[in-house]
């Protein structure tokens, strides 16, 4: 395994780099992931180390998008948790539509849209594409350009095939994305109905009355203070009785717990409280 | 002395585990980290296989949750489980590593991060060689090394790969592991 290994003082002088230049406050991040997320860049993009990225982001502010890409945990899996996907389309978003003439979905923090393609997937399958608006944010503008274009790897491919068949979806996982070469690729047309919207580097710019937010495995990058910073704004996001669903390892703790409610402890959703 | 024992095991490990778990006190001093690779979408029964024999309380933690001594933490399907310096586990949906999320060896390299020469890292039974390479970092570190002895392992491939990779400090069989961590105050 010959990777960089960085210690804490070079996490910290990078942290540093990317505020002053930047503006971006990577200090709240959990540092263990951060620290590999940092060893990431270094390995992909191929510089020498750690004086190497901080020299490239000191003086080369097109390099950043770059960064971000590298940077970003993008490999989880459509489908990932196949029962919570099911329990959307059967249960969740039958019941709500009974109760809402229009229905605001917003999934921030997109990065490779594994999640996105899942959730218009379901959307369609359950008849409801028509009767719900998605919204979508993201910070990485690389990683939204990709998946606009469909294209993503043969592994991830893979277990979202296997996935998809656990979900037990009504129609063929191949009508929705195939093998094509060494990748994979996905219909890109399963997004036409979805609005990217910029997001600000503290989600700034968030929609507001949102009926559900989709934002799973995000919390776990972030230490409890941007945890809660971020629950907050999530919070005042969601319309009342508004609901949000982290991932499944992920439990709202701290002075933000008062605000929600578990409504469903195995897939994680919750409803914000009035 | 030490602060934490991290077990990893792969194929044939099940029923080590479940003899170590039930040869622990419920006073048993350090937190016992279990990285066990596992089906990525069976979510819930391990843990309860587990805890069937164990007198520690055997719990998947959520992001975040602080580490606690007497008990035993099984790193959950489809996440990484690294170990914060703060004494807190941090999880993640980083990339497979030696095809596992869990992989053993970012578990390991963390702990050993964390806990430095106060930590005991033992690995057990597997099919491929993650593991061998956190054993290392838990050697650097001066953490202290154990082996389960290949020649009892169901499947030997993880202990003889730790074993050609570090000079581990004991080559034990299970019911070795087992006395060495009782004498552990």
């Amino acid at each position: 395994m010959d990777r960089v290994e960085l210690g804490i003082v070079d996490t910290r002088n990078i942290i540093k780099v990317l505020n002053d230049v930047y503006r971006y406050d990577f200090s709240n991040y959990a540092l263990t992931s951060l620290r590999r997320g940092f060893e990431n860049v270094i390995t992909r993009a191929s510089l020498r180390d750690v004086d190497a990225l901080i020299h490239r982001l000191r003086n080369d502010e097109t390099f950043f998008p770059e960064f971000l890409s590298h940077f970003l945990i993008k490999s989880t899996e459509m489908f990932r948790d196949p029962s919570l996907w099911r329990v959307l389309k059967n249960d969740f978003l039958p019941e709500q539509l009974k109760k809402h003439s229009s229905f605001k979905i917003w999934h921030p923090n997109v990065i490779a849209g594994h999640e996105l393609y899942s959730l218009m997937i379901i959307l369609r399958e359950a008849g409801l594409t028509d009767r719900t608006q998605v919204f979508t944010s993201g910070i990485c503008s690389e990683c939204i350009d990709q998946l606009k274009e469909g294209t993503f790897g043969r592994k991830v491919f893979e277990v979202s095939a296997e996935n998809y068949i656990r979900y037990q979806g009504t129609s063929d996982f191949a009508q929705y994305a195939w093998i094509e070469g060494e990748m994979a690729r996905r219909d890109h047309q399963l997004l036409d109905n979805v609005q990217f919207i910029e997001q600000g580097k503290m989600f700034e710019g968030a929609p507001r009355n949102v009926n559900l937010i989709i934002f799973r495995n995000n919390l776990i990058y972030y230490n409890q203070t941007l945890q809660d910073r971020v629950l907050e704004i999530m919070h005042d996001s969601l319309s009342v009785n508004g609901h949000l669903i982290l991932g499944v390892m992920e439990a709202i703790t701290g002075a933000v717990a008062k605000k929600f409610s578990l409504i469903h402890e195995s897939e994680s959703i919750y409803k914000k409280k009035q | 002395m030490y602060k934490a024992v991290i077990i990893g095991g792969s194929a044939g490990s099940f029923q080590v585990v479940t003899r170590i778990l039930h040869a622990l006190p419920p006073t048993f001093p350090l937190p016992v980290l279990l990285c066990l690779h596992r089906l990525k979408h069976v979510r819930s029964g391990f843990v309860q296989a587990l805890s069937i024999k164990s007198k520690l309380p055997v719990i998947e933690p959520y992001d975040k949750e602080q580490i606690k001594p007497g008990r035993a933490y099984l790193a959950p399907a489809n996440y990484h489980m690294f170990i914060e310096l703060a004494n807190r586990f941090a999880l993640s949906t980083e990339e497979p590593m030696n095809h596992s999320r869990p992989a053993i060896d970012l578990s390991f390299m963390t702990a050993a991060h964390a806990y430095r020469h106060k930590l005991i890292g033992i690995i057990l039974s597997g099919a491929n060689k993650d593991g061998a390479f956190g054993l290392k970092k838990v050697h650097d570190h001066g953490g202290i090394t154990i082996v389960q002895d290949p020649f009892e392992c169901e499947v030997k491939t993880m202990t003889e790969t730790a074993l050609k990779l570090t000079e581990v400090n004991y080559v034990f069989k299970t019911s070795q592991i087992i006395d060495f961590l009782l004498k552990i105050k």
